[in-house]
């Protein structure tokens, strides 16, 4: 059984690069900042000191992750007598939970950065999208209780009923008990 | 003061806010995914518009309500509804297998009630001392103080202290946009008005809390709940006395791990833990449904609570991730945190204790009364309390200053802290670092200008140098492990190679 995998210590080894590409971004754009001399500022005060030093933390942390990756991915390769080790094939409950992160977040964006703040009703949008989340992850999880023949309508109208009372609720509480402008 | 300040939540309103407040931090805690930081962060901005006592006492209910009704979740379904109820997991859930679910909860409840009582004496007793020995703190101190935050939290809140480091880093780093605090003069703003004002910390603890939570949870498969039927779930007294040094002593371990910075309930818990089953008389029942395991965990997780307080308010420093939140919201109220708390508003100090007291009377009242219809809450399907979590979440992040941006921020924040999460970065060092970042920056740079640019002072003053010293003994262990990680790869790789996912 394979401890490390190829595509495992890639991701790893890409992260650390991130890490360090940013931190190093940080620091160069901070030792780029105005040290505003025209305002006769103490050196010790400039704006970009923090940042700096933020900066070049990540590029120090960020290498450490970087070296710990490489020697992990050299002992596997090592203790297998070979360049690496290939990605056993992902299981489907894994394959499925990316799925599911993928097809989330991609609702949740469209509702909040695509719907949202143009226009469109607060209650009937939060309705839509809680509506379109039950029934796409009710399907997702169980089609064949969901869309059985004679449960489809029960489905359809309790995600329905769930959608209409939350959005209508969470307006509510906040719009008319706590005074929150919606968005 | 105290007795005024208890008097002063004896009216018909501010028991409703309690009880309602307490009963939905239970029902956040209980809920799998949803932590105590965001409960909080999301009551913040509903409470926005309240006087600031009323808004204080909902949040403080929220917090103490939460960390309480996670343990439900460890006992009934084996995970833990907040990080903080992880060590209860161990012997909770056996006991639920073992047909006694009702008496684990009772244990839970009295171990929390204990523990937060504990705490609360501690609150009250440390926090005007503290702040009477921080008056003397200057912008030493209080740099090397927000720098042990970030690193003990970043040290201690995942299972691996570069990843939580580079987490801290990167709150401290998100905390410089904006304005910069002494020149004013923009930093990574790139131009954009928006981005001026800095990053609001509310939106980003919703979507490093809220909406990766959200993603988090629908990427895992579902989990089941086991236990449907319970016995009784009266507290027993006999539990209490014949643990009562368990109990003392898991109630000494949560308020000292809560006043250190950073570190949070959930160290409180297994530290709590770790030290019981060392002392214990039946040390093979841990693991196996031990009643004082599973009442050391949840005595020094709920004395944690009050002791992450005393930090907050006594130094304007958070002991943990919720605590920050919490101090944050008292900020927005127009309360300032830190020394001179004390000396300008004393009696918001004992309107906290007063105000945590009140949450705990409310986690017995509903630990006693209200169990089985809270049940109810762990079998509704995922599908359905995800998407209304994520709409809370950009309510939530819209209601503190009514911005679109605000949203998006969520948005972003809340992408790159699930990516993080899937490879092993803990979230909690990020909120620390987020709180602590305008004190790192002002204190540094102010104590440079003081000195004139001499390292002295951060290392010759007495209490700024015993501060330095824990800072450089955690960064020198690190590094010694890191350094015989390595070589250990280097030398024994077939042995030793790491979890890489």
């Amino acid at each position: 059984m394979p401890s490390v995998s190829r595509r495992a210590n890639a991701v790893a080894i890409a992260v650390a690069i991130g890490w360090i590409a940013f931190g190093l971004v940080v620091a160069i754009a901070a030792w780029r900042m105005d040290r505003l001399t025209h305002l006769r500022i103490s050196p010790y005060s400039i704006p970009g000191l923090v940042p700096g030093i933020l900066g070049m933390l990540m590029v120090v942390f960020g290498w450490v992750l970087l070296a710990r990756a490489k020697a992990s991915g050299a002992a596997a390769a090592d203790a297998d007598g070979q360049d690496g080790i290939d990605l056993p094939p992902a299981t489907r409950s894994a394959r499925d939970g990316l799925i599911n992160a993928l097809v989330a977040g991609a609702l949740c964006v469209a509702f909040a950065a695509g719907f949202l703040g143009r226009g469109l009703p607060f209650t009937a949008t939060a309705a839509g999208f809680i509506f379109i989340f039950v029934m796409l992850f009710s399907w997702r999880e169980s089609a064949a209780e969901t869309f059985a023949a004679g449960r489809l309508a029960r489905s359809l109208l309790q995600a329905a009923a769930v959608s209409l009372g939350a959005a209508f609720l969470l307006a509510w509480l906040f719009a008319d008990v706590f005074l929150v402008r919606l968005p | 003061m105290l007795a005024a300040s208890l008097a002063g939540l004896a009216g018909p309103t501010q028991i409703l806010y309690a009880l309602g407040a307490t009963l939905a931090g239970m029902l956040i805690g209980i809920l799998p995914g949803l932590s105590a930081t965001l409960g909080i962060a999301l009551f913040t901005t509903l409470t926005v518009r309240l006087a600031p006592t009323d808004a204080i006492l909902i949040l403080v209910c929220v917090y103490v309500g939460a960390i309480y009704g996670g343990s439900r979740t460890a006992i009934l379904l084996n995970i833990p509804g907040t990080a903080a109820n992880a060590a209860a997991c161990l012997d909770g859930n056996m006991l639920a297998r073992q047909g006694k679910a009702g008496r684990a909860m009772g244990i839970a409840t009295t171990g929390s009630v204990i523990g937060s009582m504990f705490g609360v004496v501690c609150l009250a007793t440390f926090t005007p001392a503290l702040a009477e020995v921080a008056l003397k703190f200057g912008a030493f101190e209080f740099f090397w103080l927000a720098m042990l935050g970030v690193l003990m939290s970043g040290g201690l809140t995942g299972d691996d202290p570069i990843k939580g480091w580079l987490m801290g880093i990167l709150g401290l780093f998100v905390a410089q946009i904006g304005l910069d605090p002494i020149h004013a003069h923009p930093r990574f703003t790139f131009g954009w008005n928006e981005m001026a004002g800095g990053i609001n910390l509310i939106p980003a603890l919703v979507g490093a809390f809220g909406f990766a939570e959200v993603l988090v949870v629908m990427s895992e498969p579902a989990a089941k709940l086991i236990v449907r039927t319970l016995d009784s779930v009266l507290p027993r007294v006999r539990d209490v006395i014949q643990y009562w040094r368990t109990v003392l002593r898991s109630g000494v371990i949560g308020v000292f791990i809560g006043i250190l910075p950073g570190v949070g309930e959930d160290m409180a818990a297994w530290s709590s833990y770790a030290a019981a089953k060392r002392f214990s008389r039946e040390r093979e029942q841990f693991g196996h449904g031990s009643v004082e395991g599973l009442i050391a965990a949840e005595t020094g997780d709920n004395a944690a609570i009050p002791g992450a307080m005393i930090p907050a308010l006594a130094l304007g420093i958070p002991g943990s991730a919720p605590a920050a939140v919490l101090m944050a919201a008292m900020i927005i109220h127009g309360v300032q945190p830190g020394p001179m708390l004390m000396i300008n508003q004393a009696h918001f100090v004992y309107d906290v204790v007063a105000i945590t007291l009140v949450a705990t009377l409310a986690i017995l009242l509903f630990g006693l009364i209200l169990v089985r219809p809270m049940l109810w809450i762990l079998q509704v399907p995922r599908t359905i309390i995800m998407p209304i979590v994520f709409v809370l979440c950009v309510l939530g992040s819209y209601a503190i200053a009514g911005r679109v941006f605000d949203i998006w921020v969520m948005l972003v924040v809340g992408l790159v802290c699930f990516l993080l999460r899937k490879q092993g970065f803990p979230v909690a060092p990020f909120v620390l670092g987020l709180v602590l970042g305008d004190i790192v920056d002002k204190s540094l740079r102010r104590g440079l200008v003081l000195s004139d640019g001499s390292l002295l002072p951060f290392f010759a003053r007495p209490i700024s140098a015993l501060l330095a010293l824990l800072v450089i003994v955690i960064l020198l262990m690190q590094v010694r492990a890191v350094t015989r990680q390595l070589r250990r790869l280097r030398r024994a790789p077939a042995a030793s190679v790491a979890r890489p996912d």
